[in-house]
């Protein structure tokens, strides 16, 4: 069988994380046993991972919970962080108010532009003077 | 008494008792310090990390749907700030290159043990590689709970494994005698 080097090492290095077919399987043990060279290779491969699956269990150091909760109670006495939580715990009630005023100015204006959507609506003279400002200003 | 469950802790810090989050982070710190310190090395960073996983952790809680376990979500975060602090370096290093490879080249020659040599192959691994690598090689979990860690095919990650144990094999080729 012709495989080359690459595709040897290959299978090998596969071996080690995913199930081979009964054909490569062996194929490798075949090649493992007349190829000294990959038979080092798979030795290395075993020590390097027996050395990186062998470490100490990791901390970061005495008291790190601690510094941690530190952080966050800093983070809570921030003035920032205060008016943030209080936008955020009251942003669906002011979302919900600016809609409603809104849906209101669009129910009683007389038309669906954008001006009379945000309350804007244009008033002409004859409007101002039935509501008597007209008079009132030029007074 | 019985332990509390992480989800139960996650109520009670959501109620405002801090010394919960305290459980917690005290319970998963040792992965996230695994994850963190092979990916970055044992560095000041490292731990400035690792308290940013878990406040980054902490602000999200309220978000915290428990689809995935409590583990899964702080390594998930751990992987990404670590991928962040290499492309920072990476940058850094654009700048101020020679002179530190250099030193690392010397002192590389002048150390003997073998757990030392592979620590510093493991960190000449591209990011990708090295994500990888941590999961399974150094964290031992499975092709599959890689891939679902990462959000990358299994096949990447398997090709990807295969990439950087070669890399560690050839960087390690003097030093690995049988």
């Amino acid at each position: 069988m012709g495989m080359d080097k690459n595709k040897k090492e290959e299978l090998l290095l596969h071996s080690f994380d995913a199930e081979l077919s009964t054909e490569e399987k062996a194929f490798l043990e075949k090649e493992l046993a007349a190829d000294w060279k990959l038979k080092q290779a798979q030795q290395a491969i075993v020590k390097i991972r027996e050395l990186l699956a062998a470490h100490q269990p990791e901390s970061f150091g005495a008291f790190f919970a601690e510094r941690v909760a530190n952080r966050i109670r800093s983070f809570h006495q921030n003035v920032e962080y205060q008016l943030f939580a209080f936008f955020k715990r009251y942003q669906g009630v002011a979302i919900g108010l600016v809609i409603a005023l809104l849906v209101i100015n669009v129910v009683f204006a007389d038309s669906f532009s954008l001006q009379s959507i945000l309350g804007l609506e244009n008033e002409t003279i004859n409007d101002l003077v039935q509501l008597d400002l007209y008079n009132g200003l030029i007074k | 008494m019985a332990q509390e469950t992480d989800d139960q802790l996650i109520d009670q810090t959501i109620g405002g008792d801090l010394n919960a989050f305290k459980l917690l982070v005290q319970r998963h710190e040792s992965k996230v310090a695994g994850v963190v310190k092979s990916m970055v090395g044992a560095t000041e960073e490292a731990a400035d990390i690792g308290q940013e996983v878990f406040i980054r952790f902490y602000q999200s809680l309220s978000k915290f749907r428990g689809e995935a376990s409590v583990g899964t979500y702080l390594i998930r975060i751990a992987i990404n700030l670590s991928l962040n602090e290499l492309k920072k370096r990476k940058q850094r290093n654009l700048f101020f290159t020679s002179a530190e490879e250099g030193g690392h080249v010397a002192a590389s020659e002048n150390r003997q043990d073998l757990k030392e040599m592979i620590t510093i192959e493991f960190d000449k691994l591209d990011p990708e590689f090295k994500s990888v690598a941590t999961l399974r090689l150094v964290e031992g979990y499975s092709t599959e709970e890689t891939a679902q860690l990462l959000n990358i095919p299994l096949g990447t990650v398997l090709s990807r494994l295969a990439r950087a144990q070669k890399k560690l094999r050839i960087g390690l080729d003097k030093h690995l005698k049988f």
